[in-house]
């Protein structure tokens, strides 16, 4: 009868996948990580906004679509769900078209030493950002890098907990409206689940529904995690 | 390595298999790409590993590549296998591995050393569907599936953290940072041998013998 690995093989193993995952980590922050034509222009078929299996913080991830600012509208056409982290989003919607522009915005959970405990947290993906992260030369599904900017943000150590992804439409040039991101965070500090992980991805993004305009549609199946 | 076939994890730097499947036909373009991914985190990876010696991460580097570049014309990469990222981490980690031993090795011993290892071209191919595998078993859903605190805890340590720092992070008991890791453990040593994955056939990897 064959045995099990060895605790100590294991071990070996598990830093092998952690050093693996860095790399991995690594190599999709870079630059030219999709680009294989770079002076190619952009596909004018649907693209695809992939969230990358980063370790397991997106495994409960679900996707919003909201319009947050006082001044921004809903997307005029919702992205679909393509199968397991993936988000298809029609390429007037992902560009933006005409006198408005489209946004990333993640939420989610992560540790805080101010308050020492787990809060909200938001980080927008900028169309400039989008255009070197999420579609950087065409024909390649693009991708949100979450990883390595979060990492940077030194919100660290983010647990397993959910992290939300918006898509913001917006007048080309609209100032970010801080204050109004911060009135969402409040929200969701005060009113979402915040130790425990466990909640599904539904419960999540029942609650956070409750923190969004009324006209906000909800995606709640996770992107990750099957 | 016949009698298991683990479900390959996803390639996070290469979501639809294009990449691999273009590097496994020796495409130059798919090859050009993959070093543009995955260049600088080996450098990286190298420096950290030799203490900081940059030249010697070039060198090793380089290494990497020329034998990637070699198993692809030997056909010896199999995409449906491996994911095409963690075969070259297989690569770079066996160049390592080599270079580490030969430097504690007189010549004689170093250049016996080398042509036993090329004859074991398997061993890379072997090693990244073991790590395919049990990140397969780190990530993916299931009833037995490890928990997310088990899995941040037993991946944290693994990256050189200790308990105690987790117990302070996490604000639980080491106590229970410790039993939420050998849980961890005994789940991923389970799932590895529900897809084949012994101790008997991991000893037959010799990249594992650090």
């Amino acid at each position: 009868m064959s045995m099990r690995i060895h605790p100590d093989r294991l071990e070996v193993l598990l830093r092998q996948v952690a050093e693996l995952d860095d790399l991995i980590a690594k190599a999709r922050s870079a630059g030219s990580l999709t680009a294989t034509h770079p002076d190619a222009p952009l596909s004018r078929a649907a693209r695809l906004i992939r969230v990358r299996p980063w370790v397991a913080v997106l495994a409960t991830a679900a996707a919003i679509v909201l319009s947050l600012m006082p001044h921004w509208t809903a997307p005029t056409r919702e992205p679909s769900r393509a199968g397991t982290g993936v988000l298809r989003v029609a390429d007037d919607l992902a560009n933006g078209r005409g006198e408005y522009e489209t946004c990333a915005l993640l939420l989610f959970q992560a540790w805080s030493n101010d308050c020492v405990c787990t809060r909200w947290h938001a980080r927008e993906f900028s169309p400039d950002a989008l255009a070197g992260q999420v579609f950087p030369g065409g024909g390649m599904a693009p991708a949100i890098d979450v990883a390595d900017s979060l990492r940077a943000a030194r919100l660290a150590p983010l647990l397993n907990e959910p992290i939300l992804v918006a898509l913001i439409r917006r007048p080309v040039g609209a100032p970010r409206d801080d204050a109004a991101r911060e009135m969402l965070l409040n929200c969701l500090n005060e009113t979402a689940p915040c130790e425990g992980a466990g909640a599904s991805s539904h419960v999540y993004a029942a609650v956070v529904r409750q923190c969004l305009p009324a006209a906000v549609s909800v995606v709640p199946d996770p992107l990750m995690g099957e | 390595m016949s009698e298991h076939r683990p479900s390959r994890s996803r390639d996070p730097v290469d979501e639809n298999g294009e990449l691999a499947a273009g590097v496994a036909a020796g495409q130059r373009m798919a090859f050009e790409r993959l070093h543009a991914r995955l260049d600088a985190g080996l450098r990286r990876m190298f420096v950290r590993r030799s203490g900081g010696r940059g030249d010697l991460a070039d060198e090793l580097v380089q290494q990497t590549w020329g034998r990637l570049w070699q198993a692809v014309a030997e056909k010896r990469y199999d995409p449906a296998r491996s994911a095409v990222s963690t075969y070259v981490y297989a690569i770079a980690n066996n160049v390592w591995l080599q270079h580490y031993r030969a430097a504690r090795r007189s010549a004689a011993a170093e250049l016996s050393d080398d042509i036993h290892w090329e004859d074991r071209g398997e061993d890379a191919l072997a090693h990244a569907e073991l790590l395919d595998a049990l990140r397969d078993c780190l990530y993916g859903p299931g009833p037995s599936a490890i928990s997310p605190d088990e899995r941040f805890i037993v991946l944290e340590l693994a990256r050189g953290g200790t308990e105690r720092e987790l117990a302070s992070t996490l604000r639980i008991a080491a106590s229970t940072v410790h039993a939420r890791k050998l849980s961890g453990h005994e789940k991923l040593r389970n799932c590895l041998h529900r897809k084949g994955f012994s101790q008997e056939i991991v000893e037959q990897i010799r990249l594992l013998l650090e």
